[in-house]
């Protein structure tokens, strides 16, 4: 229960540190992330809440969060491509064509789909941040701490969440347990490594290298 | 198959934390390499200056050594020959003017020699060197000049002692050409381990911002001369104006780590 506690304050801690940059796009992240937990915790404990309405929580927040996090790197390493903005409009008309087909059914297929598309962008992202040098120190730049939040967190649960995919019906005791440890303690860890990104995004660094 | 899971999700993490870490050290070895490139750019940024200022030495010297050798020399040889022919009495009023203005000459040409290699500097020291200059200077009659040096004076090289020299030189000629100043006053102090030199004037002169400025901005090779010769010594200048509307200029040398 403690680590479910901590897994859903710890969005705060970005949102509340980055207070200066509330309102843009990385400090929704978190926030949003905050919102969705928090509410979905306290509606089961006091109204209840069945499969179909978790499933449109948990669905609003995977898409919501696949947006933001690809916007975020088209802006960065993909200079505003428009195809990728296409491409980002088209996989959401997909998921909200998917969800009415199947009453807004929870996939993790299609959330496995969505880590490793993360994976992909946080590799290129880091090959970028090497190959082009535009910021000489990585700790005080706020895309370095945003891109190994998201390759933790989506390197630690698309094995996870494929094999609840697969193997969830044969194995749900043991699913559990390891979704109780792994999922929130990954989604804590991306939380506080989203502190620093959310707390330097926008700040302009001068690349003078230190006496 | 949980154990496969754990070990899956194990291994992705290594992977991911081998990444960041091989990002992470990347990254310093660039810094590293970019910190060294920095300082090999200003080493040689240094030798470069080092060589400029020696090789304008080098060019002084040949200079004033041919102008005392050569042009002194037939100067006096001409005057020599003038007082022969002035023992008729027929020319003596031409040859007296003529005298007279070869003295001129040959004057001038010991003024420029000196100002170009101060041969006082080696043998006397700074001291005397500055003195002279003051002396010179006040001869000429465009400024008046004094100077004036509180000892004791703490010892410095050579190589300083000829770049201060030149420093006030500029200094000098610049309060000349510029400042429409009628008197300059030089002193000179110690301060510890620190020659003090302090020039004051009564003409119009800069601020320290000024100075600045034409320092990093295009032109004014004067003033990047004095920053690059103050900087050759571990050397520092400040420009101010007094309350009573007088320009007075600092400069400090610092003595240790020559």
């Amino acid at each position: 229960m403690l680590l479910l506690y901590c897994s859903i304050l710890s969005p705060l801690i970005p949102v509340i540190i980055g207070y200066k940059n509330a309102g843009k796009l990385l400090w929704w992240y978190p926030f949003l992330g905050f919102l969705v937990d928090a509410s979905v915790f306290v509606l089961k404990r006091t109204v209840g809440l069945n499969t179909f309405q978790l499933d449109i929580f948990y669905n609003s927040f995977l898409i919501i969060e696949f947006v933001l996090i690809t916007t975020l790197y088209n802006q960065v390493v993909l200079q505003n491509n428009r195809w990728v903005k296409m491409l980002i409009g088209a996989t959401v008309g997909l998921f909200l064509v998917y969800c009415f087909w199947t009453y807004c059914a929870f996939s993790f297929l299609i959330f496995s789909a969505f880590l490793s598309a993360y994976l992909l962008l946080t590799l290129y992202s880091f090959y970028i941040i090497i190959h082009e040098q535009k910021n000489l120190f990585l700790e005080k730049y706020w895309f370095f701490w945003f891109n190994v939040a998201v390759l933790l967190y989506a390197s630690a649960n698309i094995i996870f969440f494929l094999f609840i995919y697969f193997y969830n019906d044969v194995y749900k005791g043991q699913v559990n347990y390891v979704w109780e440890r792994l999922f929130l303690a990954s989604n804590i860890i991306k939380n506080l490594l989203l502190v620093p990104a959310v707390y330097l995004y926008g700040k302009v660094l001068k690349n003078i290298p230190p006496e | 198959m949980i154990q496969f899971l754990v070990l899956g999700i194990a291994a992705m993490l290594c992977l991911a934390g081998g990444v960041i870490f091989f990002v992470v050290l990347y990254q310093r070895r660039i810094i590293h390499h970019q910190l060294e490139i920095k300082r090999i750019n200003e080493q040689k940024q240094q030798e470069l200056l080092k060589a400029s200022l020696e090789s304008e030495e080098r060019e002084r010297n040949r200079i004033a050594a041919e102008l005392h050798d050569d042009v002194g020399a037939t100067l006096s040889s001409v005057r020599l020959y003038l007082s022969t022919a002035e023992r008729l009495p027929q020319n003596r009023d031409a040859l007296g003017h003529s005298k007279q203005l070869l003295d001129e000459s040959i004057q001038k040409v010991r003024d420029i020699s000196h100002k170009l290699q101060p041969s006082t500097l080696e043998t006397f020291g700074l001291d005397i060197a500055l003195a002279s200059l003051a002396n010179v200077i006040d001869r000429a009659g465009v400024i008046r000049m004094s100077y004036q040096a509180i000892p004791p004076l703490p010892v410095m090289n050579t190589v300083k002692q000829l770049t201060l020299y030149r420093i006030v030189q500029e200094l000098i000629n610049n309060i000349i050409k510029h400042s429409a100043a009628d008197y300059v006053s030089l002193k000179a102090w110690g301060e510890g381990n620190q020659w003090m030199l302090g020039l004051e004037h009564d003409g119009t002169g800069i601020t320290q911002n000024e100075f600045l400025i034409y320092v990093d901005g295009p032109g004014s090779g004067g003033m990047k001369n004095i920053a690059n010769r103050l900087n050759s010594i571990n050397g520092s200048i400040c420009f101010e104006q007094t309350s009573e509307g007088k320009f007075t200029i600092f400069i400090k040398a610092n003595l240790e780590n020559l």
